[in-house]
């Protein structure tokens, strides 16, 4: 029998995941065009991308491929961007996030919907096109899974060894450990 | 279609359907040193491209998503859009998931493992409902057995025994053991009287069968990465070492017949829309329990003026699956789900007893599944945004649990595949689906709600939410359709999955279960794909 070093080692599945699990997957197609190529998004795009993902940094080249697939569908959108960058600052004042949403709408439909687009891009990775077809553009980068970093790993990656599940995740140990420090 | 045109080829064994029935079958046959020939719709599958075809998805809820559908050989797909391969006649949904290519449709299950217990044999002798089985229990262990070993099947342990389903040999590997979440959720639904235990799965829990043991990918659907899990193209592979003539792209159509009514050959399409014949001495359909169905229906002749094994009018008839339920909330304490794989354990004490003579038993899946994507999209359309977002991201998805129900679905011959009038791109019959649930099965849902509510409690839940009455999601165990019997009049094969009407014709896989019972399907397909390869080891003498 094989273990698993081994088996990685005579099926290339070791150079397959490592290929597939680089720090950053670029979609197919991205990565066909040149994914390096794709501009570095307008300040004002960045500084919304940060203040919708508070804390987490996110990744800046997630946020310039965001920028440039929601300029193909939105557009005027960096028009659109300044105009939501100023409302923010109003967003907190609402009780609810339907509220929040309610209050978006009622200034300009296209706010909102650049507010959830802009979201759904960053926290999910994906991004719709004018006829609805949706395509990813990152996967383990997304907002979402930084936000759950601390105990949980996206979906395909892992980074325990056989049965690790058994046991909470260290960063619930290290809570328990402060919580009776 | 046209004639076929090209030089015939032949086998001792033709099998149709290059899934796990059908490579576990082959193994057998071959290893008995009868030549087989193995034709499959599909192409091969490669699983590094299969795991960056779902990284790169779009729809990574939709399990179906990163496996390419070959034009010659479309399957069923819901998400975004129905394609329209699998014609919806009601009054229920039936939203089939099943994949055409080498390895088939175990590239993306859970890898759950189950074997019936005894009594799932006698539903008619011990509760007046459904059918019995034409063989017993015992007469199919030592398939189960068989089938553990090709598949590489881990259970068993203190907690949970033998499940029921008394074992003449050890399982081949030891259990996995439970997440800490479940482990926490085990102690707690104690309280209630509900035994959470880990499952048997087809996953390796030590090296096994030169592939690594699981490391939690938690990625089982759709795609294990590293191979820990069983998938049928690794018994497809070992037959290939063992001589198989392995056949892809290869769409059957057509089993046409000769003397006494045998199968002489099978007719396919090619990709390149070429026709070809192939003949053989014995016929073992495993092409799923939907495809096989079409490959019969189409066949029509003079002797068999309704397609081959079908005298009766029994093919297609009697399609089941789990109707699934579910309800999904918070826990008061962080529980951590999605570390590990994604089916590890369940509740089983619910899936038998004299109530089933009334209501359908039922089984309670524990999700392991990641929950991130699925509240962050919630979570998003509702408008949170920044911290306030991250935050509950975070605290939900410490918390969330998602329990599952199965129930046994009654083999009602009204519940029916048959050919449709439309065609796919290759000039094939598309399938049209009737389906409905019976009342028996809402009572099911009845008593399984008020075991979810007592989960709920039992756990502190808030924020609950239950699937509704008669609002069931298919759990893609597609039972039925070719159902083994004594009776030629309700049944397609009989106990050696012999077809009633052409003695060398044999089916495998879960289509010939003449009931569902209430555990995933697809190691009982298995057991009785094997056991047809005995049949066809037996006759061959």
């Amino acid at each position: 029998m094989l273990s698993r070093r081994e088996f990685f080692v005579s099926s290339g599945a070791g150079m397959m995941l490592l290929t597939l699990g680089a720090p950053t997957l670029l979609p197919k197609a991205l990565a066909a065009g040149g994914a390096l190529e794709v501009p570095v998004a307008p300040a004002p795009f960045i500084a919304l991308a940060d203040q919708l993902c508070g804390q987490i940094g996110v990744d800046r080249e997630l946020i310039n491929l965001v920028h440039h697939k929601l300029q193909s569908t939105l557009p005027g959108l960096d028009t659109l961007v300044e105009q939501l960058l100023a409302t923010l600052p109003e967003l907190s004042a609402p009780n609810t996030p339907a509220e929040r949403l309610q209050l978006l709408a009622s200034k300009d439909p296209a706010l909102k919907n650049l507010f959830l687009r802009m979201n759904t891009a960053l926290y999910l990775g994906t991004v719709e096109d004018a006829e609805g077809a949706r395509e990813c553009v990152a996967f383990e980068s997304v907002a979402a899974y930084q936000a759950v970093s601390d105990f949980v790993e996206p979906p395909s990656y892992c980074t325990g060894s056989p049965n690790f599940w058994v046991n909470p995740p260290a960063y619930a140990l290290q809570k328990d450990a402060e919580r009776h420090a | 279609m046209p004639d076929s045109n090209s030089t015939p080829m032949s086998a001792d064994v033709v099998i149709i359907g290059a899934g796990a029935a059908g490579g576990a079958a082959a193994v057998k046959l071959l290893r008995k040193g009868l030549s087989v020939l193995m034709l499959e719709a599909g192409a091969p599958l490669d699983q590094g491209m299969l795991v960056s075809n779902y990284r790169n998805g779009a729809y990574k809820n939709n399990h179906m998503a990163p496996y390419p559908m070959m034009p010659w050989a479309p399957h069923p797909n819901f998400v975004p859009h129905d394609n329209g391969y699998l014609i919806q006649k009601g009054p229920a949904p039936y939203t089939a998931q099943y994949i055409r290519g080498v390895g088939g449709t175990t590239w993306h299950w859970a890898g759950q493992a189950w074997r019936l217990i005894p009594n799932d044999f006698r539903m008619q002798s011990l509760y007046g409902q459904s059918v019995d089985w034409p063989i017993s229990y015992d007469e199919l262990e030592p398939y189960y057995c068989e089938a553990e070993v090709e598949m590489g099947v881990s259970g068993g342990g203190a907690l949970a025994g033998d499940y029921g389903s008394p074992r003449s040999m050890p399982y081949p590997m030891d259990v996995l053991p439970l997440p800490y979440a479940f482990e926490r959720l085990r102690q707690r639904y104690q309280s209630v009287g509900l035994e959470l235990l880990p499952g048997p799965q087809a996953r390796n829990s030590t090296a096994y069968d030169d592939r690594p043991a699981c490391c939690g990918n938690n990625n089982c659907m759709p795609i294990c990465p590293i191979g820990a899990q069983y998938n049928g193209s690794m018994s497809v592979r070992r037959a290939q070492g063992l001589g198989l003539n392995l056949i892809s792209n290869a769409v059957v159509f057509k089993l046409e017949t000769g003397e006494g009514n045998r199968i002489v050959a099978a007719h396919f399409i090619d990709q390149n829309k070429e026709v070809h014949r192939v003949t053989g001495k014995h016929f073992l359909l495993t092409a799923n329990a939907m495809e096989s169905v079409k490959i019969l229906l189409m066949s029509k002749d003079e002797r068999n003026p309704n397609g081959v094994a079908n005298a009766t009018d029994q093919v297609g008839r009697r399609l089941m699956d789990h109707p699934a339920s579910a309800v999904e909330y918070l826990a008061d304490e962080p529980l951590y789900v999605g570390r590990g794989p994604m089916c590890p354990g369940s509740i089983n004490n619910t899936r038998d007893g004299a109530f089933r003579s009334e209501r359908s038993a039922l089984r309670i899946d524990v999700h392991n599944d990641n929950p991130t994507r699925y509240l962050t999209e919630k979570y998003v359309a509702q408008g949170y945004y920044g911290n306030e977002l991250n935050d509950k991201i975070k605290r939900d998805a410490e918390r969330f649990v998602l329990l599952k129900s199965m129930f046994e679905m009654l083999p009602d011959p009204e519940n029916r595949i048959v050919l449709s009038d439309q065609k796919d791109a290759w000039g094939i019959p598309k399938m049209e689906v009737h389906y409905r649930f019976p009342e028996y099965v809402h009572r099911g849902y009845d008593v399984c709600r008020e075991h979810f509510a007592d989960c709920v409690k039992a756990s502190g839940g808030t924020e609950v939410k239950f699937s509704e009455r008669g609002q069931y999601t298919n759990s893609q165990h597609i039972t039925g359709t070719l159902s083994m019997g004594s009776d030629p009049h309700t049944s397609v094969c009989n106990k050696l999955a012999q077809a009633h009407d052409h003695e060398n014709l044999y089916f495998g896989g879960t289509g010939v279960m003449p009931t569902a019972a209430l555990v995933n399907s697809t190691l009982t397909g298995v057991a009785l794909s094997l056991l047809a390869a005995d049949s066809i080891i037996k006759a061959s003498v």
